[in-house]
């Protein structure tokens, strides 16, 4: 028998909250929110307006956060109230989720701009147009073996006859409003209340990769909603008594971790390893000893078992070029940390090219203490009588996930290397689960601490710290994900992914489709690689030091072009064409790279000049290239490979042709 | 009096009673599916399949294992939307491995098979229900821990009422700020102009025979005026530019396309002959200039290599 104990945040005080006495009138209380939540998207809505014109202002921040308070903070009042409906809170997080939406959907409402983003944009291109899975995928290589998103998105495309980006923005709305559904359910089978649930949802969506990272047309939108689902049926699983229910969630979660494993490899490799902590912790007699937790526990085992020889399988036999592709990351991160802390290696300088204003860097730290703030009170009610759940299923599954979500304050300092700042954020969006649910345990009881503070200054001051809190946790929570460049749209930026795509890179693309057709091979830098792949169909070079395509750039005037090495790579892998972006020569990468994160780092000069500059208009003296396109910012050159010993004219010779226009 | 034919027609409405087989509503909805491409593609279309490709397939899944009732409405559509999508997805890799092309056809072809066998296990799993299993929950504890009664609000069968209205009031906010987005003035795409050749892609040096050649090539001014332009052609071959033809000035109006040629005779020798087309632009006191190039040589050049530089 499954005994249920109160949910802590339900029993944080007996006393009927004061505002509760208060008489309400319901009609203006939603209309006052609904009102709030209009004019919170208009302000959204007004800081793109003021973006599109300016590199970054302070004014496209202030509007934009004032907005997003406006549109969330009235809504998680609400679901904060004990007097609100589960139903009614449920439809309200559904409009949060909706709404939370909206800043990826006004940065870009017609076209893929990130840089995975094109990636799959592709790979579900060439599912149409081939009707195949598996083929060789541009920019991201890797994703061509999880085509889940993809592969979705395809059908999706084919039955509708909605544009790829249309059809991939629907997809990765319904599992972004998914996610937020997901983490109520997993919150309510590891004990909350729905009040405690909701407002978990709620703190899930303060995590860095919620509004942006994990709202783009790419594998990892998708698979962290199936993350959050496969834990949700395996805490159900676990919850429910033996029998056919839980058969039923044993299924559920086999064939949601299964498509997990199918869509990406780092999160579903992060799953496993979260089935794996709770497993312990379900293994554990302390914590679980109740009727039947031996049996619980080899549900869990088995479940966990099957996720990770899921992913191990495939990679295994579908994707082995994933080793490849992850572990260089953690390799060099660990490698990072340790000269750091030897004091051999200074490490990242956080926020360094940021162009958001100061105000969002502290939130960004806020967010952090803020987070620990709430999670050490979750825990420490946790610990104190009556708030304990008994030995059993719900108090080792809150154990266990309190490991997952605790394991965020450690992460945080791989923020600081340079290889292990990526990872580090990526892991947020797993860790913030567990912490959601800590953080919503202390939330819950700390809004019914504060509305039951006797003077109404004590009450207002209390409430004001808590919303303040949730402001910051807001703010800082984006802040520490994306870049400004990536949330907001704004003038061109030489070096940054997602404000790279011009009219004049569109449209030298399209020529090149136009005039060659699609598939040839292509030499260029990550910037104007990320269109030609992309839109204009052609199959660009993924530079690395066994193939160092920058040397055809960095080589001096006069002075042979790359090693032989390259050119035969160059001559066997066909590679016909060379695209260059002249601003290469003049100008620094936002992200501080030209092509791709393994190339060398001395492309810019101490004196801040890049090392390019004055040595792309070469390639018009080169015998065995010749420009055919040249436009404002973009010339392409054809190679003619492999290079023979082409003599030209020298001595003047009479040669009179005839320049015709427009007949 | 009125009791048997009362009876009877009570009878008929409780045999297709949405509880009782909602799989096989849903199952007739996936199948309507075949008929939306008579709607053109697009938002309409969209509006139409959508709920039903990314409803159903997952629907009936929860449906077939019995956990259609452990959830809430918003858990429920929530999870039923990504098993679907995960269908979706498994339909391409079963396609896959049978080695079918995959296409709306085919896929719609295999999900509505796999539709089948899950409306046949959920109806399995209602009749089983309605036979044996107790309609309330056990007084031993719940089955599960999202039916703990202890929640104030709707009753559970509003609850549906009360996503619904949520998914609504969110998609119209969203929605909404689109619209207002996309209807508000935008700045003007920066402008660019570029020179490029057009003919036939030549692949390597060009030879040109006793006729001479013609190399078709085109100028776009994507600027919202008109400019001016000075069109010059030359040839070198060891960086020295000598005159190939009368520059030619232009003027091109605001977002055009000229297209122009270079006609050249057969150059003289053996050697290649670098040409080159230059654009200038007139006005500006910095000019900017755009240029393209391509190799010739006389297809059957006579004379030595005398004049040539390697």
């Amino acid at each position: 028998m499954i005994v249920e104990p109160r949910p802590a945040a339900l029993d944080a005080t007996s006393r009927t909250p004061r505002h509760a006495a208060t008489q309400e009138r319901p009609w203006r209380f939603t209309l006052t929110v609904a009102a709030c939540t209009v004019v919170g998207m208009a302000a959204i809505v007004k800081s793109y307006l003021i973006a599109q014109t300016t590199v970054s202002d302070e004014a496209e921040f202030i509007w934009f956060w004032a907005g997003m308070n406006l549109m969330e903070l009235p809504l998680i009042a609400v679901i904060a109230r004990r007097r609100t409906g589960a139903a009614a809170r449920s439809a309200l997080l559904l409009i949060i989720g909706f709404t939370s939406y909206a800043p990826k959907l006004l940065r870009d409402p017609g076209a893929p701009l990130y840089h995975d983003e094109y990636a799959h944009w592709r790979a579900t291109y060439d599912i149409i147009a081939n009707g195949r899975l598996f083929e060789p995928a541009q920019i991201v290589p890797v994703i061509a073996r999880y085509p889940g998103l993809h592969a979705a998105t395809a059908v999706i495309v084919d039955v509708t006859g909605l544009s790829i980006w249309q059809a991939g923005t629907v997809l990765v709305l319904l599992c972004h409003v998914a996610l937020l559904a997901g983490i109520v359910t997993l919150a309510r089978a590891i004990g909350l209340d729905s009040r405690a649930a909701t407002l978990a949802a709620v703190a899930y969506g303060f995590n860095a990769s919620f509004l942006y990272f994990d709202t783009q047309f790419s594998y990892e939108s998708m698979s962290i909603t199936l993350v959050v689902w496969s834990l949700a049926a395996f805490a159900q699983a676990i919850r429910v008594r033996s029998g056919p229910h839980r058969g039923a969630w044993c299924c559920l979660t086999v064939m949601l971790s299964f498509g997990c494993a199918i869509t990406h490899h780092l999160t579903t490799i992060e799953l496993a390893a979260v089935m794996l902590i709770v497993s312990v912790a379900l293994s554990l007699p302390r914590a679980a000893r109740s009727d039947g937790w031996r049996g619980t526990a080899v549900t869990a085992w088995l479940l966990s078992a099957f996720t990770l020889a899921a992913i191990v399988g495939w990679i295994t036999f579908m994707a082995p070029a994933t080793v490849a592709y992850l572990s260089p990351y953690l390799g060099t991160a660990l490698h990072q940390l340790t000269q750091m802390v030897s004091g051999s290696s200074s490490g990242r300088q956080l926020f360094s090219s940021s162009l958001s204003p100061w105000w969002e860097h502290v939130a960004a730290f806020g967010v952090t203490v803020v987070a620990l703030a709430f999670a050490a009170a979750g825990l420490l009610r946790r610990r104190r009588p009556g708030g304990r759940p008994a030995a059993g299923r719900e108090r080792a599954l809150l154990l266990g996930f309190a490991a997952v979500g605790l394991a965020y304050f450690p992460s945080t300092v791989f923020i600081f290397s340079q290889a292990g700042a990526e990872g580090s954020r990526r892991s947020w969006a797993i860790s913030w689960i567990g912490l959601s649910v800590l953080t919503a345990l202390s939330g819950a009881w700390l809004v019914d601490w504060a509305s039951l503070r006797r003077r109404a200054v004590a009450r207002a001051a209390a409430m004001g710290v808590l919303t303040a809190m949730t402001a910051t946790a807001l703010v800082g929570g984006t802040a520490a994900g994306l870049d400004a460049s990536y949330r907001f749209p704004g003038p061109y930026l030489y070096g940054s992914d997602a404000r790279s795509d011009t009219p004049e890179l569109n449209a030298m693309a399209q020529w090149f489709l136009a005039r060659f057709g699609p598939g040839h091979r292509v030499v260029t830098d990550r910037y104007t690689g990320l269109e030609i792949a992309s839109f204009g169909l052609q199959d660009t070079a993924m530079p690395s030091a066994a193939f160092p395509v920058w040397d055809l750039y960095t080589a001096e005037p006069g002075q042979p072009l790359g090693p032989p090495l390259l050119f035969t790579v160059l001559t066997e892998g066909h590679y016909r064409y060379l695209v260059v972006d002249k601003r290469m020569a003049t100008d620094v990468p936002l992200l501080g790279i030209y092509f791709e994160g393994n190339e060398p780092g001395d492309f810019v000069r101490p004196d801040g000049q890049p090392i390019f500059s004055g040595r792309l208009a070469k390639f018009n003296g080169v015998p065995w290239m010749s420009e055919i396109f040249e436009s404002d910012n973009y010339a392409v050159y054809r190679m003619y490979l492999p290079a023979g010993r082409q003599r030209y004219q020298v001595l003047p010779v009479p040669l009179h042709g005839k320049l015709t226009v427009g007949e | 009096m009125s009791g048997p034919p009362y009876r009877r027609h009570q009878g008929s409405r409780l045999r297709y009673r949405w509880p009782d087989a909602w799989p096989c509503y849903l199952l007739a909805a996936f199948a309507a599916l075949a008929l939306t491409p008579i709607v053109p593609g697009g938002p309409v279309r969209a509006v139409l399949a959508v709920p039903v490709l990314l409803g159903v397939p997952g629907a009936l899944t929860l449906g077939a294992a019995q956990a259609r009732r452990s959830v809430d409405a918003t858990a429920f559509g929530a999870l039923a939307v990504m098993l679907s999508a995960l269908w979706l997805a498994f339909a391409t890799l079963i396609l896959t491995v049978c080695k079918v092309r995959i296409s709306g056809t085919g896929v719609y072809v295999c999900l509505l098979l796999v539709c089948c066998v899950l409306t046949a296990a959920a109806q399995r799993q209602l009749r089983r229900r309605t036979a044996g299993e107790p309609a309330v929950l056990p007084a031993d504890g719940p089955a599960d821990v999202l039916q703990v009664p202890d929640e104030a609000g709707a009753a559970p069968k509003r609850g549906a009422w009360y996503a619904v209205g949520g998914v609504l009031a969110g998609t119209a906010l969203l929605a909404g700020g689109a619209l207002a987005y996309a209807s508000a003035p935008h700045p003007a795409p920066a402008g660019y102009t570029w020179l490029a050749w057009s003919g036939a892609k030549a692949n390597g040096v060009i030879a040109v025979g006793a006729q001479g050649i013609t190399l078709p090539f085109e100028i776009t001014h994507q600027e919202p005026g008109p400019a001016e332009y000075r069109l010059a052609a030359t040839w070198t071959g060891d960086g020295t530019a000598h005159p190939l033809a009368a520059p030619r000035t232009l003027r091109v109006s605001g977002d055009k396309t000229v297209r122009a040629t270079l006609s050249i005779p057969r150059p003289p020798g053996a050697c290649a002959y670098r040409i080159v087309l230059t654009l200038t632009e007139l006005g500006p006191a910095h000019p900017r200039s755009w240029s393209i190039n391509a190799g010739v040589r006389a297809s059957q050049g006579t004379g030595g290599p005398a004049g040539c530089a390697s």
